[in-house]
Formats: structure tokens, C-alpha cells, sequence
């Protein structure tokens, strides 16, 4: 018997005005500990389809499922999904508003309505993990780039997320903070946390997802593994995408030996010598 | 700034004042951050070279900050709706103790303020 999805949507089209369908016949679902990468170019409707996930936009056709029941708008339910679903902004300027760290992380759980000591606890919490216990009397518009997204994700830990939704979430990063960042995306999918990123960032999704979702002119063209989606082509050059070079790569050297592609594939750097070995006998 | 605002919560200001204030308070920063911005790339492109073109720049950037506040706004909205925002700005506040030290600086500063006082009124 398949589990309930945490989350699921049904035949969800959602339009901003009369002519620009921004989202057109969306369905999907989502179970817990999935990692899920969603892939599309700039106005596919990534965005609002995470807008649509966590209830702040109200799809004007399908519907949307929350832990098996039906979402129907009302406060209560909406605070609910918002508790459950956690979405981290791109620009962390956008959900920054307090004036010291430590405010800002206890916004949520405050909304949440939990007492003052719970409050205290899941900030500190949150502070942890996020190794941001040095920043937390300072101002977050002091903060570096990277800092800010740290107190992001540390704002969104403290309401205790089941699903966390990153809208582009190295688009603003350096390197080193983007290697920081999927550290982070592998701890807590290791804490069993569903994580869905939408990023441009091929590599990484190729690195890190077991399931990706392709959007392209707001209809959902793809819903499979990582390796379905680069071994297709057409669909590939449809949306535009590139293909991960380390993909890339093990096609080519398959294609020179005469072989059809393996069931294991290197993901990462440190994997392709042993598979170039295999390849050579 | 947010404890200033727990205060004059406490002394029954309305709620939806303090809550501008923070937001206020917040929103100076990347207001001014885009205004510097955006004057720099006007003066990269000669816009202050002239008096008109300095009127020009000015009325251009000055309309495109107040629409960028505005799409900031609806940004920030969404952001605060997701983390379950019902109406209300509320914020941990910190536990502040009373210290020695403080009692002794007030003390020495209101001291001081008389000092100064008696010494201009001339009484001593």
C-alpha cells in the first residue's frame, strides 16, 4: 500500500492575470524524505508552482492535498500547510524583516503560536545547525550573502518544516557558500526532511536528486529520475536544458567503447575514477 | 530597534504603529541600498552631468524606487504569509536584566545633568 503524500496537487492551473497562464494542468505529489529538483527556465512557473505548494497562491483550477485532505483555504488549514510546507526564499532580502538574527528566526515559531520558552528553544535550535550562534544580536542587513541565506534556512528550520521548498537557492551564492548550502541539503535530507530545489545549477541536481520535475511554459513536461530525464533528448532540448557534463562525459566514453550505458553512473568527481577504470577492462 | 517597539507595546501604543516601525525600520535599509545603486549607475552613464539631466535622473530613479517598494512590499507579504503570519508582528524578546552597572551609569549621568544645570542657572 503506497504511503499518503505529504503533499499533493491535482490538476492545478493558476493564471496571474487574464492572458499569462503561469501554471497550466500541474499534478504531482510528494512523499517524505523524497529530493526532488525542479528544473525549468525563467518564467516556466517554478516559482509559482512552490507559491502554489504552501498556500499562498489559491490555484484557480485543481486542488490541492495536504496529508491526504483536501486544502480549502480557510486560517487555520492555511497555517497548517505553512507549518508543514516551508518555502526558503531566492533573495533572502525578501523574507528578512527583523532587526537582530535571533528576531527574525523566531518569527515563525511565534506565528505558530507556540509559548515563549518553546519559541526560545527552537531558535536556539535553529541557531545551531545553522552555526549561527556568533550573529545572533546582529543585524541581518550587516550580513554577507551567504550569512543571510544561512539565517534564511535557519528561519524556516525553526518551524519545523516536513517539506522544504528552495526557490534557486545558489543564485546568489559564491562557491564556497554554495558547497556550504549542499552540505546543508545533505543533512537534512539525511534528517528525513522532503526537499525540493529549483535550480539552474545542473551539476548539482544531477548530484544530489533522486526524482526531478521539468517545467516549461508552465505545464509539468517531466516527472522521473535524473537519469530519464538527460538520457531524453528531445525533451531536453525542448526546455533548453544542458546536459551534466559528468553525464555527458559517461555517454561519451560508453558511445567510444561500444557499450550501452551502466545501471550505476558516477554522480560526482570522486566517482568517475572508478567507473573510467571499469570502462578501460 | 525591535525592543523599543516591545516597549511602547507595553505603554498600549497601538500594535499597528510598532509593527510600521519595524517594517519601517527594515525597509530604509534596502530603500537606501537601491537608491545608491541605482544614483551610481545613473552617474556611470553621465545622468548628472547637467542640471536637466540631473532633473531627469532624479525623477526617473525617484519612480522606479517607488515601484520597486511596491514589488518589494508584495514580495515581503508573501514571505511573512508563508512563515504563518496572521496580522501580527511578534518578535522573542530578550530578557534584559537590570545590572549594577546600569543603576550606577544612570545614577552618574543624571548627576552629571544636574551638574551642568546648576552650573549654567548659575546657582552654583
Amino acid at each position: 500500500m503506497k504511503a499518503t503524500p505529504l503533499l499533493e496537487l491535482r490538476h492545478v492551473s493558476y493564471s496571474y492575470d487574464k492572458d499569462r497562464p503561469a501554471l497550466r494542468d500541474v499534478s504531482a505529489a510528494i512523499c517524505p524524505g523524497e529530493r526532488i529538483a525542479v528544473l525549468g527556465n525563467n518564467g516556466a512557473g517554478k516559482s509559482t508552482f512552490f507559491l502554489c505548494c504552501n498556500g499562498i497562491l489559491r490555484p484557480q483550477k485543481g486542488t490541492v492535498y495536504l496529508e491526504g485532505k483536501t486544502v480549502t483555504y480557510q486560517k487555520q488549514q492555511l497555517l497548517r500547510l505553512r507549518e508543514v510546507v516551508c518555502l526558503v526564499f531566492q533573495d533572502p532580502d525578501d523574507q528578512i524583516l527583523a532587526s537582530t538574527v535571533e528576531a527574525e528566526i523566531s518569527f515563525g515559531p511565534m506565528n505558530l503560536g507556540l509559548g515563549i520558552p518553546q519559541v526560545s528553544r527552537r531558535v536556539e535550535e535553529a541557531l545551531e545547525s545553522m552555526d549561527l550562534q556568533e550573529y545572533r544580536a546582529r543585524p541581518p542587513h550587516y550580513l554577507s550573502g551567504g550569512e543571510k541565506k544561512r539565517v534564511t534556512i535557519a528561519d524556516i528550520l525553526a518551524m519545523k518544516p516536513r517539506l522544504i521548498l528552495f526557490d534557486e537557492p545558489t543564485s546568489s551564492l559564491d562557491p564556497q557558500n554554495t558547497a556550504r548550502l549542499q552540505q546543508i541539503l545533505g543533512e537534512l535530507s539525511g534528517r528525513g526532511m522532503a526537499l525540493m530545489v529549483a535550480t539552474h545549477d545542473i551539476e548539482f541536481a544531477y548530484a544530489w536528486a533522486r526524482r526531478v520535475l521539468v517545467f516549461h511554459q508552465g505545464k509539468l513536461l517531466a516527472d522521473c529520475s535524473p537519469r530519464e530525464v538527460f538520457s531524453n533528448e528531445a525533451l531536453m532540448e525542448q526546455v533548453g536544458l544542458k546536459k551534466p557534463i559528468l553525464y555527458a562525459v559517461s555517454q561519451a566514453i560508453c558511445a567510444a567503447k561500444g557499450v550501452s550505458l551502466p545501471r550505476v553512473l558516477p554522480k560526482t568527481i570522486e566517482e568517475f575514477p572508478t567507473f573510467y577504470k571499469e570502462m578501460s577492462e | 530597534m525591535y525592543e523599543i517597539t516591545a516597549f511602547l507595546r507595553k505603554v498600549r501604543l497601538p500594535a499597528m504603529m510598532a509593527e510600521l516601525m519595524v517594517l519601517i525600520y527594515r525597509y530604509i535599509f534596502l530603500l537606501l541600498d537601491s537608491l545608491y545603486t541605482m544614483t551610481t549607475a545613473a552617474h556611470a552613464r553621465l545622468g548628472y552631468r547637467t542640471y536637466r539631466s540631473s532633473w531627469r535622473s532624479f525623477a526617473g530613479i525617484g519612480s522606479n524606487l517607488l515601484t520597486r517598494a511596491f514589488a518589494q512590499a508584495g514580495r515581503s507579504f508573501d514571505a511573512m504569509e508563508a512563515r504563518g503570519y496572521d496580522g501580527e508582528i511578534r518578535f522573542l524578546e530578550r530578557e534584559k536584566p537590570v545590572k549594577g552597572l546600569h543603576v550606577v551609569w544612570s545614577a552618574g549621568m543624571l548627576a552629571a545633568t544636574a551638574l551642568i544645570l546648576m552650573l549654567e542657572r548659575g546657582v552654583l
